[in-house]
């Protein structure tokens, strides 16, 4: 009985609630990243509390991206540093509007300033996610077990977007680029591409994740070390998220843009003399390959928010690796530890498959938003747990608090993040 | 530490120190011969004994890493050299050398042998020019050992010319005791496959006997036609690695100009291999054959040679020069620098077509590891014909008749369709050839007589040449040319500011013959007050530059000619106009190009109104009024009515863009006086101060300003307009609001698209020509783009061409280029370069037409044809990626594009060369000395007629060629 009463509690956690964490350029965490990872105690009883809910949050806010070459831009530079209005008529049907207009500017050629523009805007996201975990009292096999389920919920909005055209008013080129192209580039991205450059933002579930977690703990009895614990983990990611809106030049996926995925981890972690404290994870996401209409390049010239043409493609998703190595003190002063992580993700290039002779595979697959991606962040974080202060407590909560610092990466939005996480066991 | 200063210094020194045009190297040695191969194979003869071991010198153009190019003259006679040397000998070191058989001579014939110098001196061993020697390198010199033999097989009487070939030096002997032309003269061979030169017995082939070939003067033997001819102390030799043969030139005339007979003074020879044991054998035959009927009676229009009747008239067939012209259509021609007449006449070229190998497989026996084999070979199936006169109606064939014979009157024949601009008692100084070109250096007394010069050949739709270009100074100036040549594309040099390379020895100040100068592509070196200077001051970067800049040679319809005659060129820029005077002929003097100064006496206008010319002026700067409404003006052209039989006799200056297009006139409407006599002079005199420009209508988007005859068409994106200049009130302040104009083209009807664009127009006479988006488009047949009276009048035809069996459209042509077949207009046609450029498949090619004289023929499909190119590719050029600008002037191929997408190659050059359209031809990029980042467009290239510069605009302002 009480074993069902766990686990309908488990199932409204997983179907209640708000924002998401996703796979958008952005170094938020995922929600069953290990930063977010709480130690486990157990009962009067030398038993695990058998089950753990709770939430985590994580907001940010900036206008700080890295690009191809790892300098810091605007986050809708991260991919060019200006966007072409030339470029965005090449590889159309011939006798088309989009034809007929490149027709008229033939001869403008883009130096990097005709027909350019230099993007401003500014990234906000709030990122909460629901969680519940139940522990496994299994005695008779080897280590722990765990089941746990994240319900993301995420709000992401670009903002103050401002389009700030570079071209000059000199040559013949450059009164033919101001005419036909950058004097109204919003009404005119909207009526040849139906595409709209203006703010964007959206909010909703993100994709919910199934974890399914092995640890087992070694004591060592040597002078400095004091334990070692091997764990893994092993998921599936059900694509529950909004996909990006093709429609809208800056949106980005709430999740994993429709693809299925499979995480998988594993770690080691080492405790010393003086509640010091080391760990080692990698990570590894594989998300599955997904079909839908998206935006296609047309010309390997073009730059990525200013794509007029959508066809339907297979995406083949890169695969993402993550490194988190951390240390840290372990309960220095009652339930409270202290962790510095560093993290590296990289996320390897998507590929896409179009679906009919209209698009050309090398050119689809020129876009930067494809190419690979990656970020370098330090993550601050403090850990409370409540074990020793409320001991007669039915409810253990623990509390974590942390603070990320981006410190490099390449096409990616790289904001400094904070956020806390909040758990009770039962 | 330091090699950072040291780096930082050097880097500093090199980017900041500009790249002018042009090199000299002035040496203390006066030459008199020279020889060029390519810009690595330049040799000097000293004029007299002295020089020591600059008795042979070479120029050398070098560049070290991270230098600027540098021009030097470098000794290759060095005193002690292995001389002969085997290998024992070479082996002995300084030991082994000898004295140089050329050291401190003075030469008399200087020729080259790959990157070698084949050199005889005026006083040797042997005796006054007798010894051959071959300047392998500053050390080694291999030599003949014996004077050659005349055809008698007697110790000749010296050397009169020398050729080189592969393995092979040809000398012309002179007979013992004689001059060269008397009995006995012969042509003689020396081989050079050994550690010394060896002499032959051509008649025979064998290696190691000593006899040379008769020059034959009896009737009916080698260049006698029914009487004997005599043989005048003259011979110029030229060899053709293409064809194998040596083609030697003569001066000729009956021996007895009372019996019938004539004389061919052209000859080809051959080296014959067929006996592999003595592979030497000197085949010697008439260009022609010697038969009365291939010559009409008593006509000197037969380029080589004459066929005279008993009239005891001395008439000479004088071949000064050859050369062979492979023209890029794939048809073989003798350049022939000749003369039938009674006198000596030097500056006449003729093209005339010869017999081109052809080839057939052969199964031959050959011992191969001791056993006979059949080797399958490939070999002349026509050797007999090859380099023969060929018939002008099929070249595959040896002319045979005189109705086969190609003709001086032929217009296909006489290159530069005239004279050469030199005196006719001048020889010609250099000949040569390149790309589609007959190239000339002259070092006449005057400067319209002195510098290089070329015209170009152009074709009909058979690849056939059908007429040559007006002879057009090149090479940026008028200096004596006393030796030099031509490299396309200079090799073994980090920079590419050296392509298109003029390379010469001229006279310095003094008029000694000791200056070597090359051109290069860089800033304008004429100082503070030249024009590179004053452009960059009036159009600077930060308003765009120069956007184009037009040339109107001195031969333009309203511009004055003989004294006070000027060229003009106008620079287009933001708001503002430059007229320059390119060059000018002050009463009395000839037609000189400026240099130097053109700053003092600059007029300068701001208001829109012109200022008064005043001779002496060399720029006319025009902003304010109406221009200021005008933004980029890139467009402009000067009426060209011709005063003899246009109407209205008025000049006027158009200019436009984007905005619009203006007109320079009176407030009357008037422009300046083009009657008879009169026309624009030198100084821009002929516009005045009540001059301004007007707005004409309200045209926008222009394209482009076309003045033919008495009209000027106004292209806009969407439409062609015509106005007539015979109308003043056109031009006047109140009439040119609303000028009298019909409209003969619309893009929508023209095309049938609605959305299309018309990028680009060439009238020439009665035709017309659009560039569209949809393809190229003519005047239909039998209409005059004069006298059309509408659009549906116009009857415009899509130019279609033929792809096996379909006609198909040309697609997107932004650019029209024209190689005028006249000097100062359009309308006697040319050769047409359609340049088909898409931006969105980032591609370019180039078709050539072949566009008619219609002066005097009626508009039809013939009227433009495509010409056909080699290996039955229909393009001319494929540039392989997008190009916006292409300029040809037969000797060299352009093709410009400003920056487009990370791609900076701005100007690119390609050598026009044998098949040049079985390549996607890339070219070579030019180092226009440009700040990165800062400087990113590009007008296209213009030659200034006057001094035969190229001229590049662009937001650098100027960069040239000289």
């Amino acid at each position: 009985m009480r074993t069902f009463r766990y686990c309908l509690f488990f199932i409204v956690g997983c179907v209640s609630g708000g924002s998401t964490i996703a796979y958008a350029p952005v170094n938020f965490n995922k929600p069953f990243d290990i930063i977010f990872r709480t130690e486990r105690w157990l009962n009067k009883k030398g038993k695990v509390y058998p089950l753990t809910i709770g939430t985590q949050f994580e907001f940010a806010d900036t206008t700080r991206a890295r690009n191809i070459n790892s300098d810091t831009v605007n986050v809708l530079e991260r991919y060019q540093d200006t966007q072409s209005s030339i470029a965005m008529l090449y590889g159309s049907q011939p006798g088309s509007t989009i034809d007929n207009l490149l027709g008229q500017i033939a001869n403008a050629t883009d130096d990097g300033i005709r027909g350019n523009f230099k993007l401003n805007g500014e990234y906000e996201e709030f990122a909460c996610t629901f969680l519940a975990q139940y522990n496994f009292g299994f005695d008779s096999i080897p280590g722990k077990f765990d089941i746990a389920a994240y319900v993301p919920f995420r709000n992401m909005k670009v903002s103050n977007v401002t389009w700030t055209d570079r071209t000059l008013a000199i040559s013949r080129s450059d009164l033919d680029a101001r005419e036909f192209l950058t004097n109204d580039i919003v009404g005119l991205a909207s009526s040849l591409g139906g595409l709209d450059l203006n703010n964007w933002s959206h909010h909703g579930i993100g994709d919910i994740t199934l974890m399914f977690r092995w640890h087992e703990d070694f004591r060592q009895f040597r002078r400095n070390i004091r334990n070692v614990r091997l764990s893994g983990r092993v998921g599936f990611l059900f694509p529950t998220a909004a996909e990006k809106d093709e429609n809208k030049a800056f949106s980005l996926p709430l999740g994993s843009d429709g693809a299925f995925g499979m995480p998988i981890s594993a770690a080691i972690d080492l405790w010393f003399k003086h509640s010091l404290k080391w760990g080692l994870e990698v990570e590894y996401l594989k998300l599955f390959d997904n079909t839908r209409m998206r935006r296609l390049k047309t010309d390997t010239r073009q730059t990525d928010f200013l794509l007029f043409h959508k066809g339907m493609a297979r995406k083949r998703n890169g695969s993402t690796w993550k490194f988190n190595l951390q240390l840290g003190v372990h309960h220095f002063l009652r339930g409270l530890s202290a962790t510095v992580n560093y993290q590296y993700l990289m996320h390897n290039d998507d590929k896409l498959r179009p679906h009919s002779n209209t698009f050309s595979d090398a050119i689809i697959n020129s876009a930067e938003s494809l190419k690979e991606f990656s970020f370098h962040n330090f993550v601050f974080q403090l850990n409370y747990d409540f074990f020793k202060d409320y001991k007669e407590f039915l409810i253990k909560p623990q509390l974590m608090f942390f603070y990320k610092v981006p410190v490099a990466g390449r096409r990616v939005i790289l904001p400094d993040t904070l956020g806390f996480e909040f758990v009770l066991n039962f | 530490m330091k090699y950072h200063i040291k780096f930082f210094f050097v880097y500093s020194l090199i980017f900041s120190l500009p790249l002018f045009s042009a090199l000299e190297k002035k040496s203390n040695i006066l030459f008199g011969t020279s020889a060029f191969a390519d810009s690595r194979a330049f040799f000097l003869g000293a004029q007299s004994p002295g020089a020591q071991k600059n008795a042979v010198s070479f120029v050398k153009l070098i560049q070290e890493e991270d230098e600027l190019p540098e021009l030097k003259i470098e000794e290759f006679a060095s005193e002690k050299v292995f001389i002969n040397a085997d290998a024992k000998t070479r082996d002995k070191g300084k030991d082994g050398k000898g004295t140089n058989p050329v050291y401190n001579k003075a030469i008399s014939f200087l020729s080259t042998l790959g990157s070698q110098a084949i050199v005889v001196t005026n006083e040797d061993s042997l005796g006054p020019n007798h010894k051959i020697s071959l300047l392998q390198d500053t050390n080694t010199v291999v030599t003949t050992t014996e004077k050659l033999n005349d055809s008698a097989e007697a110790q000749g009487n010296g050397i009169r010319g020398i050729e080189g070939a592969i393995n092979h030096i040809f000398a012309a002997v002179k007979p013992s005791g004689g001059s060269f032309g008397d009995d006995n003269s012969g042509l003689s061979l020396v081989t050079t496959d050994s550690n010394q030169l060896v002499t032959i017995d051509v008649t025979t082939g064998v290696k190691g006997g000593n006899k040379a070939i008769k020059f034959d003067k009896v009737a009916d033997a080698l260049m006698a036609i029914t009487a004997n001819c005599s043989m005048a102390d003259v011979i110029e030799m030229q060899w053709s690695p293409r064809l194998n043969r040596l083609f030697i030139a003569l001066r000729l005339q009956r021996a007895d100009s009372s019996a019938v007979g004539g004389c061919v003074a052209l000859l080809v020879a051959r080296i014959d291999g067929t006996d592999k044991e003595n592979p030497h054998k000197i085949i010697l035959e008439p260009i022609a054959t010697l038969d009365a009927s291939h010559f009409t009676i008593d006509s000197t229009d037969h380029i080589f040679g004459f066929f005279e009747s008993a009239d005891s008239i001395d008439t000479f067939a004088s071949v000064h020069k050859t050369k062979l012209l492979y023209t890029s259509t794939a048809k073989t021609y003798l350049i022939i620098n000749s003369d039938v007449s009674t006198g000596n006449i030097k500056n006449k070229i003729f093209a005339v077509p010869v017999v081109e190998p052809t080839y057939k497989q052969v199964t031959e026996i050959e011992k191969v590891d001791g056993e006979d084999k059949e080797v399958q070979k490939t070999v002349v199936a026509n050797k007999k014909s090859v380099g023969k006169i060929a018939d002008k109606n099929d070249f595959l064939k040896r002319a045979s008749g005189a109705s086969a014979m190609t003709l001086a009157t032929d217009t296909a024949a006489l290159v530069g369709g005239g004279d050469v601009p030199n005196d006719a008692d001048k020889e010609i100084d250099i000949l040569f050839v390149s790309g589609d070109s007959v190239i000339v250096g002259l070092s006449g007394s005057t400067a319209n007589k002195s510098g290089f010069f070329k015209s170009t050949a152009l074709f009909d739709s058979h690849g056939n040449i059908v007429r040559w270009t007006p002879w057009q100074r090149v090479m940026g100036s008028a200096d004596a040319i006393l030796g030099g040549g031509f490299d396309p594309n200079p090799q073994n040099l980090i920079s590419n500011s050296t392509n298109g390379l003029y390379m010469y020895l001229t006279n310095d100040s003094s008029g000694n013959p000791n200056t070597v100068k090359t051109t290069l592509w860089g800033k304008d070196a004429s100082g503070p007050l030249g024009l590179g200077e004053l452009i960059a001051a009036q159009f600077p970067v930060d308003q765009g530059g120069t956007f184009s800049f037009f040339d109107f040679d001195e031969q333009t319809p309203s511009f004055k000619t003989g004294d006070d005659n000027l060229g003009l060129m106008v620079a287009t820029g933001y708001k503002k106009i430059m007229l320059i005077e390119t060059g000018s002929q002050v009463i009395g003097g000839v037609f000189t190009p400026n240099s130097g100064d053109f700053a003092t006496g600059a007029l300068l206008s701001t208001n829109g109104n012109a200022l008064a010319g005043v001779a002496g002026s060399k720029t006319m700067i025009i902003s304010g009024g109406v221009l200021d409404e005008f933004g980029p003006i890139d467009t402009a052209d000067v009426s060209r009515v011709d005063a003899a039989t246009g109407a209205g006799s008025r000049g006027y200056l158009f200019v436009g863009g984007r905005n619009g297009v203006a007109v320079l006139s009176e407030a009357n409407g008037d422009g300046w006086d083009t009657t008879a006599g009169v026309g624009l002079k030198r100084g821009f005199v002929g516009i005045t101060s009540t001059m301004s420009f007007k707005q004409l209508g309200t045209f926008s988007n222009v394209q482009k300003v076309v003045c033919d005859d008495e009209y000027v068409y106004v292209l806009t994106t969407s439409a062609l307009h015509r106005m007539s200049l015979a109308t003043a009130a056109n031009f006047s302040s109140a009439g040119a609001a609303s000028p009298t104009f019909t409209t003969i083209a619309t893009s929508s009807i023209v095309t049938g698209n609605a959305n299309s664009t018309f990028y680009d127009i060439l009238v020439s006479s009665k035709f017309a020509v659009l560039a569209t988006r949809e393809g190229l488009f003519r005047i239909g047949d039998v209409k005059n783009i004069k006298t059309v009276t509408s659009v549906t009048d116009a009857s415009w035809t899509e130019v279609l061409i033929a792809i096996g069996s379909d006609n198909v459209s040309l697609g997107l042509v932004t650019q029209l280029d024209l190689i005028s077949a006249a000097k100062g207009t359009f309308f006697q046609g040319g050769e047409l370069y359609v340049l088909i450029s898409d931006p969105a498949y980032n591609l370019a090619s180039v078709f050539r037409f072949s566009l008619a004289d219609t002066r005097t023929s009626t508009v039809s499909g013939a009227s433009i044809m495509l010409v056909k190119e080699p290996n039955d590719i229909i393009y001319f050029m494929s540039l392989g990626r997008h190009r916006l600008f292409f300029r040809s002037d037969g000797i060299l191929v352009f093709h410009q594009s400003p920056h487009h997408f990370g791609t900076a190659d701005l100007l690119n050059l390609v050598g026009i060369r044998d098949n040049i359209s079985i390549n996607t031809i890339r070219g070579f990029p030019i180092d226009l000395n440009l700040e990165k980042d800062v400087h990113k467009n590009i007008g296209l290239l213009v030659r200034n007629s006057a001094s035969g510069a190229w001229m590049v605009p662009g937001d650098f302002g100027l960069r040239i060629n000289g």
